[in-house]
Parts: structure tokens; sequence; C-alpha cells
């Protein structure tokens, strides 16, 4: 038995590329802020028209989510879909938010590009990783490569709590600058780290419907 | 929730044709169940099954059991025509018996079951018209001819006509696919307001009215019961593939 | 558009015309003889028909008599007819439409359908064996009788036509509410039916009331009003055909005035039917 052709399914696969587009355009916002926080350049005004589109975006995506509820009264694993949709647009559009809270930092903390980037470069590339795991999960409607992100999360909230206990041990030779911007960098990646799992729930949501961490998909 | 209707093993047949194969199903009192399914799934049978209506096509069988309240009305002593007085039915069209008045097609099950009194059938009359909601528009005009009302007006004529008898169960085939959706939307909200007291099974090919008007929905297909639950769950997140299928719209 | 479309055009239209006018002309050559009929009846009868004609009795061919007793033969021969054959007829239509989709059902039909086709005289020559030669007189009841046996095919045919007609939902909706079969049968198909059956009805009568050919052995003749069942009576038919064959031109003029009567007696009770069904239900509207 072969599936028909629906007329919603048009809208299905433009939300799809919508939402595929605007996690490409997180993806390289969050990059490029944290190149730029290794060079020390001013990137703030570019970053923060990035986040302004990536917010428009994920009103594009609820405008039409809405659209195809009204109009075709989806129900199962559509109604699920386009639930999902709304919610993962959001989480992805929140990623330009803390992308330019990031680049905030930079005019705030003058001497930044002097302070030693290891650790918070160590946590970046773990956190777009994980960016980029949800992106693909969601493209691919893959629920183990989903559920792999509640390891990855772990293992950031553990460099997260890890550096800030070796501050408050006042242990450190660096600036107070660099310490400071590096706890509020980490802090940020880690909420970065945060959405993209809230994005692979949703995807476990959208093919499974069931709802709760992650934990039982490994 | 009790269960009014249990439903076991059910199988009818057409002359040799196997309609409805190994139907288990249990039917909750005063609930709304929706009986979905595409076209020649077997739906229009299997209710059909509840009220004995369909023995009366010329070579049809039926086997299994259909317990109401416990007691299975394919039972040996059991008389169908008293099995329907407790079963009623509400067709796709309106049926209303043209010669007669609004007042006569309400009456016509009391009276042509040996009811006399006259202020009996007034009382039934009107109790039947305003569950209805129909008493309102027609109560200056019961004398009219039942044929004459609108679509919708008909059909819940029909309505009153069942509830006339005082069943306990009422039997909905396709009750709406005859209407437009000003009287749909109606015909819908009665169906709720009747689910207090009676309980209710409706068979539509509408999916959006099933998933509106009813607590639970059995997907049928090609005779055999795919799925039955509460319908929120069926319609967020079913649990059978081919129910999933269909009600994406992916075929039927 | 070109030349060419117009001359198709125009032959187009010359085509329709001609075939409306030959349809018309076979309307009029169908219609014509039966209005020549009822002119030449009308207009030959008219100056006969007076109230003595219409309520005296027979006399003597150097006098004019009326057709009283003959009016007051048919109808009592009718009115048996229709006692004996209607109840008969209507209740074997509706088993037939209702019981009878079975063998038994079958084999009754072809049975009626072959009685309706027997010729009248037949008939009548039944009714005489089995109860003019028992009573050893002629009598009413004999045509009465008669007449029956042929009504009743005619009347079970279109009962069972009729109650036919009504669609099986309004069947399905009293059985749906608990009625039995025989009350659904009875009240609710024969009642939707009832404009159906009655036309049957009346149209059977009408058709029955000119039936001659059993008469003539049957109920007879009489020169007087009747007085019983049991005995011969006049009716118009058979009246019409004594005087019509007899030698005196005063007879003939009578009988032409009878026959006017019994064509008026038909348009009468074809008017009837239509009166009493307008506006009613009825399945094929």
């Amino acid at each position: 038995m072969v599936d028909m052709p629906r007329l919603m399914d048009m809208g299905l696969e433009k939300l799809t590329s919508m939402i595929l587009e605007t996690a490409e355009m997180a993806q390289r916002c969050v990059e490029a802020v944290v190149i730029a926080h290794n060079e020390g350049s001013r990137i703030t005004p570019q970053i923060r028209a990035w986040s302004d589109e990536l917010r428009l975006k994920y009103n594009n995506v609820e405008d039409l989510a809405v659209e195809l509820l009204a109009r075709f009264q989806p129900v199962a694993s559509d109604l699920r879909f386009i639930k999902s949709s709304m919610k993962i647009a959001y989480d992805i559009s929140r990623l330009g938010r803390y992308a330019y809270d990031i680049a905030l930092l930079l005019t705030m903390f003058k001497g930044i590009a002097q302070c030693n980037h290891e650790l918070t470069n160590n946590m970046a590339k773990k956190s777009m990783d994980m960016i980029r795991k949800s992106t693909q999960a969601f493209k691919d409607r893959d629920v183990k490569l989903a559920s792999s992100l509640v390891k990855d999360d772990d293992v950031i909230d553990d460099m997260f709590e890890h550096y800030l206990s070796t501050v408050l041990a006042r242990k450190s030779e660096e600036t107070i600058e660099c310490l400071v911007s590096n706890v509020l960098i980490m802090r940020y990646l880690e909420r970065i780290a945060d959405h993209a799992c809230y994005v692979a729930d949703s995807v476990i949501y959208m093919v499974t419907g069931k709802t709760g961490r992650a934990l039982d998909w490994t | 929730m009790a269960d009014k209707i249990g439903i076991e093993n059910l199988n009818a047949w057409f002359r040799t044709n196997h309609v409805l194969t190994e139907i288990n199903m249990s039917i909750p009192e005063r609930n709304v169940t929706a009986v979905i399914g595409p076209s020649g799934c077997g739906k229009s049978t299997l209710i059909r099954c509840l009220n004995r209506m369909h023995e009366l096509v010329p070579e049809a069988r039926v086997s299994g059991r259909v317990l109401i309240d416990g007691v299975d009305i394919y039972g040996r002593d059991v008389d169908p025509v008293q099995v329907r007085r407790r079963v009623g039915m509400v067709f796709q069209k309106p049926n209303p018996f043209p010669t007669m008045s609004i007042y006569d097609n309400v009456a016509a099950g009391l009276k042509l079951n040996g009811e006399r009194k006259r202020s009996k059938i007034d009382e039934v009359v009107k109790k039947s018209l305003d569950m209805a909601a129909l008493w309102d528009e027609v109560k200056d005009d019961l004398g009219k001819s039942g044929a004459s009302l609108s679509g919708g007006q008909q059909q819940r004529l029909c309505i009153a006509r069942a509830l006339a008898v005082e069943p306990e169960v009422i039997l909905m085939d396709e009750p709406c696919s005859a209407l437009d959706p000003i009287a749909t939307a109606k015909i819908e909200s009665l169906i709720r307001t009747l689910r207090e007291n009676y309980t209710i099974i409706t068979v539509t090919h509408n999916m959006q009215q099933a998933a509106r008007v009813s607590d639970f929905t059995g997907f049928l297909y090609l005779g055999k019961l795919i799925e039955f639950g509460e319908t929120r769950q069926i319609f967020s997140n079913p649990r059978n593939e081919l129910t999933e299928r269909y009600l994406s719209g992916r075929f039927g | 558009m070109n030349k060419v479309d117009r001359d198709r055009s125009r032959r187009r239209l010359a085509v329709d015309r001609l075939m409306y006018f030959l349809c018309f002309l076979c309307v009029l050559i169908a219609v014509v003889p039966l209005l020549s009929v009822l002119y030449y009846v009308a207009a030959s009868s008219l100056a006969i028909i007076n109230f003595s004609f219409l309520t005296g009795l027979p006399r003597p061919p150097d006098e004019y008599g009326g057709i009283g007793n003959a009016m007051q033969g048919t109808f009592i021969v009718v009115a048996t007819a229709s006692l004996i054959g209607l109840p008969i007829g209507v209740f074997a239509g509706i088993y037939l439409a209702e019981y009878g989709n079975n063998r038994i059902g079958g084999s009754i039909r072809f049975v009626a359908d072959i009685l309706a086709g027997v010729p009248s005289i037949v008939v009548g020559l039944f009714a005489y064996s089995f109860i003019v030669l028992a009573m050893k007189r002629f009598s009413a009841l004999a045509g009465g009788v008669a007449l029956a046996a042929i009504m009743i095919p005619i009347v079970a045919r279109t009962t069972e036509e009729s109650v036919k007609l009504v669609p099986n939902t309004l069947r399905e909706a009293a059985l749906a509410l608990g009625i039995t079969k025989w009350r659904t049968a009875l009240y609710v198909a024969v009642s939707t039916a009832r404009s159906g059956i009655l036309t049957g009805i009346m149209l059977s009568i009408a058709r029955i009331s000119g039936e001659t050919a059993p008469l003539l052995f049957t109920a007879f003749g009489n020169r007087y009003w009747a007085v019983g069942i049991d005995q011969p009576v006049e009716t118009l038919p058979v009246r019409i055909f004594n005087y019509a064959i007899a030698p005196y031109d005063r007879w003939h003029a009578e009988a032409l005035g009878a026959a006017f009567l019994l064509i008026i007696l038909m348009l009468a009770i074809n008017l009837l039917v239509r009166f009493a069904v307008r506006g009613r239900y009825s399945p094929t509207r």
C-alpha cells in the first residue's frame, strides 16, 4: 500500500527546511562569536543582527505551524511534529541570544583576548557539537542520536562546575577580568548546551510521543 | 466506568462475504464511542449487529456474542424486537415517516407498540423533542408533516423519535453526512448532551468529527478491529502503525 | 460565424422544426379517434337525456324508456365485486410486497399475471358454471363474483407496486424502533403507499364498471328494478349491448345515451382519483 501524497506535505517540508535553515544560522552565529572571542575582534553589532534574524525566523516557523493547524487539523504524528517544530525553532533561536550575550562580554571586558581560552574553547567545541547533533537528529528523526545528548550535557555540566570550584578556591593565576569573563562565557555555553538538549527532547517526543528526559532510549 | 456493551468474537457475513472478523470490543456506559475506518471496512455492519438489524438482510449471518449489561442479545430466547427497543438507531439520511405529522412521527414508536393513553404520549413527545433540541422550533406546529422540515431538523426529529422509545443505547450511522456544517454542529452538540444519559455509538467517515465528539474511538479496517482506545490518546499517539497512517490521511 | 457554419445551423433548425411538426401530427392522429368517439356519443345522446331517462324503467320500443334500473344494477354488481375483490386484492398485494420475495411469492405473481390476461368472457363462463348453474338462476351475485375475479389480479399488482415503491429506509426506521414486522408493513409501508393503493382501487373500479362480456350470462338482465342479490339485474354495458343490436331506432338512441352515461361515470371516477390524491405524498414525485 503506497502512501498518498497530501496537501499538508508541502507545508511540513517547508517547516522542516525553515528549521534547518535557522539551525544553520544559529550554528554559524555561535561559531563566529567563539572565534571573535579568541581574536578579540568586535562583532557585537553583527551578532546582534543575526540574533534578531533568528528571532524573526522563529516567528515565521510559528506562523506556518499555526496555519497548518488551522487549515489541516492534523492528528497523531503530524500533530506532534508541528508542536515540536514550534518548540525546536524557539530553542534554536535562543542560541542567537546567548551568542549575543557572549559578544557583549567582548565589549565589557577589554583585555579578554589575553586570557587563556583553552577551557572555554573546549567547552565551546562540545556545545557546538551538541547543536550539530541535535540538528542532525531532527533532520533524520534519529531517536538514538537525540538520546546521546544527555551524556554530553552531563559532561558540560561537569566542566562548568569544575571550573567554578577552581575559581572559588582562588588557586588560579589569571586576572579577575579573565576569571569572571570565563565563568560567564561558560555559563552561556552551558545554557546553549541545555537548549540543544531541549531540541533533542522534542525530537524524541516527535517520533515516539513520549515526554520526559531522554534517559530511557540509549 | 462500567461497560455497557461487550462484543465477543463477533463475526458477520453477507452470504459468503466475511465482513467482520473476530471483533472484540467493550463499549463503556454513558460515553460516546466513535467507529472510524475507510469505506467498506464494516463499520455500518458492526453497529447493525448491535441492534440485530444485520440479520434482516436476506442471507446475512452473525456469530459470536454481544452482551448488553451482561446478557447476550443473540441468546436463544431473546426477542430481537425487544433488543431494538433498548438499542435505538439513527440513520445516515434523515427518514421521518412522510405521511405522518411531527407529533405522530415522534409518537410512532409508542403508538405502534400499544401505548394508548393520550396524556402519556403527549408527555413523551414533548420530552423527546426537548431532548433533541427541537421542541422550541416546532412546538406550535406539531401537526405539520414531518417531511416539511429542513434536513437538520428532520434528523433531530428522527433522534426524538428514537428517544421516545426510551432506549439505553443509541446507534448513529453517519448521522451528519447528509447535513450542512451548521446542522452538523448542532447535532454534534446534541450528541454531547445526550451522552449524560445514553450510551452512544457513532459511525463516521469524518475523522475530525470523531475527534470532536467522542470519548473513545475504534479503528476498523477490512473487517478487523485494529485499535481501540481513548480518543485523546488515539488522535495524538496511536499505538498501531496502520491507525497512524489512516489518521494522517496516508490511505483510505 | 462563417458561411459553412451558418448553413449548417440553418439546416439543423429546419430539421428540428420538421421533427417537432411530425411528432405533433402523431399526437393528433392518436387523439382524433378518441375525441370523435366522445363527440359522436355526446352529440347523439344529448337529445335523449333527461330526468325520466335517468330514473325510469325501460319501455316497449314505441315509447321512450329509462336506464334507472341499469344504473342501479351496475351499482349493485360493482359494489358486490368490490366487497369481495378489494380486501382479497389489497391484502394479496401487501403480502406480495412485504413477504413475497421468495418462490411462493413468485408463483403467486405469475398466476396473478395470467389471470389478469384471461379474457373476461372466460371469467364470466367460470362464474356461470359455478354460481349460476348451482343456484339455477342468473344473479347479481354471479356478476359480482365474475367482476371480482377480474378485479383481484389488477388490484393485487397495483397495490404491490405501490407498496414496493415505499423506500426501504422507512421500514428500517420503523424496525429500529422495535416495531414488529407486520405492524411495520401495515402502519408504515401501507400508510405511506395509500395514495397509490387508492388510485389502483379506483381505476380497477372504473375498469370493471365497463365490463360487458362476463355480465351477459351472469347478471343477465332485468326489465324491472332489482329486488335482491340473488336475482338477475340490469347493467349499463349489457343494456347498451342489447339495445344497440336491436332493430329499433329509439333503442339505438337510448343505447347511445347509456353509453354517454357510462363515459361520464368513467370520467367522474378518474377525476375523483385525481382529487383524492392531490397534494399527497407520492414516492415517485
